[in-house]
């Protein structure tokens, strides 16, 4: 059947191009659109299209100052509804902010009208700003989680001992993950409700214990996270002292866990010391850091952020913690006895880990190092093996793409895949390489397809390169907007490696390696 | 009824006359005079240009119209006097370096932050990317810009002539490049002590069209009235500081959807290739 391309150009119309490639998007993802176009309507854009064949015969009288529309589809009824349909999404577009049911206030002021009863002031605003935004909200007796990042040190400390003198929260800055009273906030996943209240000075490392608790039975009560230098010797820990004892007198929690990369040791004793007046059971993971410590206040340590999470669990089910120990060995050799049908798959000397999550990024590289497995990265844990140039690997290499040289002017890599789809392309053509670690983040404000963004590039890369073997976790749920059963499934059928954890992973990665599959 | 906005700081290119409404936008309201010259008011401090009014709380459509005097503005009746002080000086006066220093700094930068370039955007002119171009318009414009751009060192105003109204966008992708080369040309009559006017005002003249929005970037890229994030980003690049270069970068390729990135392209392009027309 015979493509059909119509038009039509839109008089003395303009559109910030945003706007225009939002539209163009929706559009084109209509039934039976091969493709679409929303342009000013210029002369050379005209010819463009022309050569494109995509100018309607029907077009004329149209200036620079116009907008044209051509759109190719199968028939010329589903052409005709998608033309019909710019008017209304661009309109849409536009209106958004005018319409009662999405309204955006553009102060806190505007917003306090709208909602007065509210409790709690999510800010996301660019560094220079957050400060006197947050600070407003704490003077409005509003809990606050800060998302922006670039606070000082002395803002961040100023920040939270007024948060404290007020008896609110202060999560942040660089607060991505917060669950409060079964509200995700800003990264977070679809978690069951329970009895396990956590603290956490990391996003990602938030999440994959949420998730692993709910995908085990349990649940959260809260998750409040406190920004990632909370635990800096100039912060003192004292809003994750602040969560911790809240979490103490919370009714509805019965097992607390901290979650967090190492504090500093002065910190680290001022949060001991808290632990050890805490009555209900505390399970700690510091990724990296002597368990010593914190044993010796009372606490349970764990050494992976999924070990953290099934003792949380089984400690709320009033089990025995060793057990935990016992099935994360019994798994181990399962691994084991996989790793050497796995390695026959490998063909290369080297393992690529590239990831979304910087505590992911951080575990992984600590559990291969305890395998012996020295990786080089752009947030090393052994500053000898920081990489010179973030953008080029070498030997054993794991990067977080979370970090600032990678975000400059795109959102973060757990929304969008491009930079990390690209970087798997080109590791793909390294022939030393053999085997890709991948980070899956699931949830609220993380990527709404990843499935169907990281599949096709898996293949090709597979298909670039003999013998590359893919291995990930997914962090996430069932009940997450991307199903983490779909995504599974979808990674599985392209011939990924999907492991139950980060830590899982790993382990697998370590013991692959250290097969040595050149 | 929204209340009177407060004025907060204005551009220092506002041709005084009046002026109507001409496109409004979620986040900006553009004016128009009779010479087709635009004023634009917003509340968004990041938005500040030659032609800006920047008002402490911003209502589409608010005002129906503007007049400009030389001492004062008139938005709905009320009455304000400019205060030097709250006058944004679009000007840039180059430093006194190197030219072929800043040539390597520019390169050092582009190989720094390649990866970090938006996709689609004409920065790809330089850094070429594979295949990411989704809908045949696309595809077909990105040959067409790689034709104008392998034109740009021997044949200048033919590229100028194939850049022009090309692309995506309310100002075209190829008119925003063609900015950014203007903006090159006077970095580089600034940095190498030459008077490039004779070459600045035939490529205005070449490039200029229909669309009033390009034809007003491009006369203030002409006059070297620079907006303010590229003025942040041109300042931070001098002074080689990575840190404040690489936020200045974001800031200033957050415009649009490629339009800051495209502008800075033509820029880059410029100092990079240094036209035969220039030696």
């Amino acid at each position: 059947m015979e493509k059909q391309t119509k038009g039509v150009i839109l008089k003395g119309h303009y559109y910030d191009s945003v706007t225009l490639m939002l539209a163009t998007r929706e559009i084109t993802a209509m039934p039976g659109i091969e493709d679409a176009s929303i342009v000013m309507a210029t002369n050379e854009n005209l010819a463009i299209l022309k050569n494109a064949g995509m100018l309607p015969s029907s077009i004329a009288d149209a200036s620079g100052n116009d907008l044209i529309i051509a759109v190719r589809a199968e028939q010329e009824e589903q052409a005709d509804a998608a033309i019909g349909a710019v008017e209304q999404v661009l309109g849409e577009m536009r209106n958004k902010q005018d319409d009662g049911t999405q309204f955006a206030p553009k102060s806190l002021d505007a917003a306090l009208q709208v909602m007065p009863a509210a409790s709690l002031s999510l800010i996301s605003v660019a560094g220079k700003y957050a400060v006197a935004e947050a600070r407003k909200a704490l003077d409005n007796n509003l809990h606050v989680m800060l998302f922006s990042d670039n606070v000082s040190l002395e803002d961040e400390l100023m920040l939270k001992t007024l948060a404290i003198e007020k008896g609110l929260l202060m999560m942040g800055p660089d607060c991505g993950t917060a669950i409060i009273n079964g509200i995700p906030l800003a990264f977070a996943n679809v978690v069951k409700r329970g009895s396990i209240g956590l603290v956490g000075a990391s996003g990602t490392g938030l999440q994959e214990v949420t998730t692993i608790i709910s995908n085990h039975g349990g649940g959260i009560s809260q998750a409040i996270g406190t920004g990632g230098r909370d635990l800096h010797e100039k912060i003192g820990g004292i809003m994750f002292i602040d969560a911790l004892r809240a979490l103490a007198a919370d009714e509805d929690t019965e097992v607390i866990c901290l979650v967090s990369k190492p504090p500093h040791p002065s910190v680290l004793k001022k949060v001991s010391e808290e632990v050890r007046a805490v009555s209900k059971p505390v399970i700690a993971i510091f990724i990296g850091a002597d368990a010593k410590v914190i044993a010796a206040a009372g606490a349970i340590p764990a050494e992976s952020l999924e070990e953290a999470a099934l003792l949380a669990l089984a400690v709320s089910e009033d089990k025995k913690p060793d057990a935990v120990g016992e099935k994360l060995n019994a798994r181990r050799m399962e691994i084991e006895q996989q790793t050497a049908s796995f390695a026959k798959k490998a063909n290369g000397k080297y393992l690529r880990g590239l990831f979304s999550g910087g505590t992911l990024c951080d575990e992984a590289q600590i559990i291969l190092q305890k395998h012996g497995i020295k990786t080089y990265s752009n947030t090393p844990i052994d500053k000898d093996f920081m990489l010179e140039d973030p953008w080029k690997s070498r030997e054993h290499t794991i990067i977080d793409l979370g970090t600032d040289e990678f975000t400059a002017g795109r959102p973060h890599p757990m929304i969008d895949f491009s930079l990390r789809n690209k970087r798997i392309i080109d590791e793909a053509g390294d022939k030393d390489v053999a085997l890709i670690l991948l980070d899956v983040v699931l949830g609220y404000g993380a990527n709404p397809q990843p499935a169907e963004e990281l599949v096709p590039v898996i293949e090709a890369a597979k298909a670039s390169s003999n013998k590359l073997l893919f291995v990930c976790s997914i962090t996430g749920t069932a009940d997450d907007p991307q199903d983490a059963g779909h995504v599974k499934k979808a990674l599985e059928n392209a011939g990924v490696i999907v492991m139950p954890s980060m830590a899982a992973a790993a382990e697998l990665c370590a013991g692959i390696m250290r097969l040595d599959v050149s | 009824m929204n209340p009177v906005p407060h004025i907060r700081i204005i551009g220092d290119s506002l041709t005084p006359g009046g002026y109507q409404q001409y496109a409004s936008f979620r986040r900006i309201d553009n004016f128009i005079n009779n010479s087709g010259s635009i004023v634009a008011i917003t509340d968004d401090l990041s938005l500040l240009a030659p032609n800006t009014i920047i008002v402490d709380k911003f209502y589409p459509e608010q005002h129906a119209e503007i007049i400009i005097h030389p001492n004062s503005i008139i938005l709905n009746n009320n009455v304000y006097h400019i205060e030097p002080s709250n006058i944004y000086d679009s000007g840039f006066g180059w430093p006194n370096i190197n030219f072929v220093q800043f040539k390597n700094t520019v390169l050092n930068f582009i190989q720094l932050h390649s990866g970090t370039f938006p996709k689609q955007s004409l920065l790809s002119l330089l850094i070429p990317a594979k295949d990411i171009y989704p809908s045949a318009f696309d595809k077909a414009a990105f040959t067409a810009f790689e034709h104008a751009f392998s034109l740009l060192h021997v044949r200048f105003f033919d590229s100028i002539s194939a850049f022009r109204g090309k692309g995506r966008g309310l100002t075209p992708s190829g008119d925003d490049f063609i900015a950014g080369l203007l903006y090159g040309i006077h970095c580089l009559e600034s940095l190498t002590k030459m008077n490039y006017r004779a070459i600045k005002v035939p490529v205005y003249e070449t490039a200029a069209g229909s669309n009033l929005f390009s034809n007003n970037m491009l006369q203030f890229a002409k006059d070297a009235k620079y907006y303010k994030r590229l003025k942040d980003f041109l300042i931070a690049l001098v002074r080689d500081k990575p840190e404040t270069t690489h936020t200045a970068f974001r800031q200033l390729i957050s415009v649009g959807d490629t339009s800051g990135a495209d502008l800075i392209a033509g820029f880059f392009a410029l100092i990079l290739q240094k036209p035969l027309i220039f030696e």
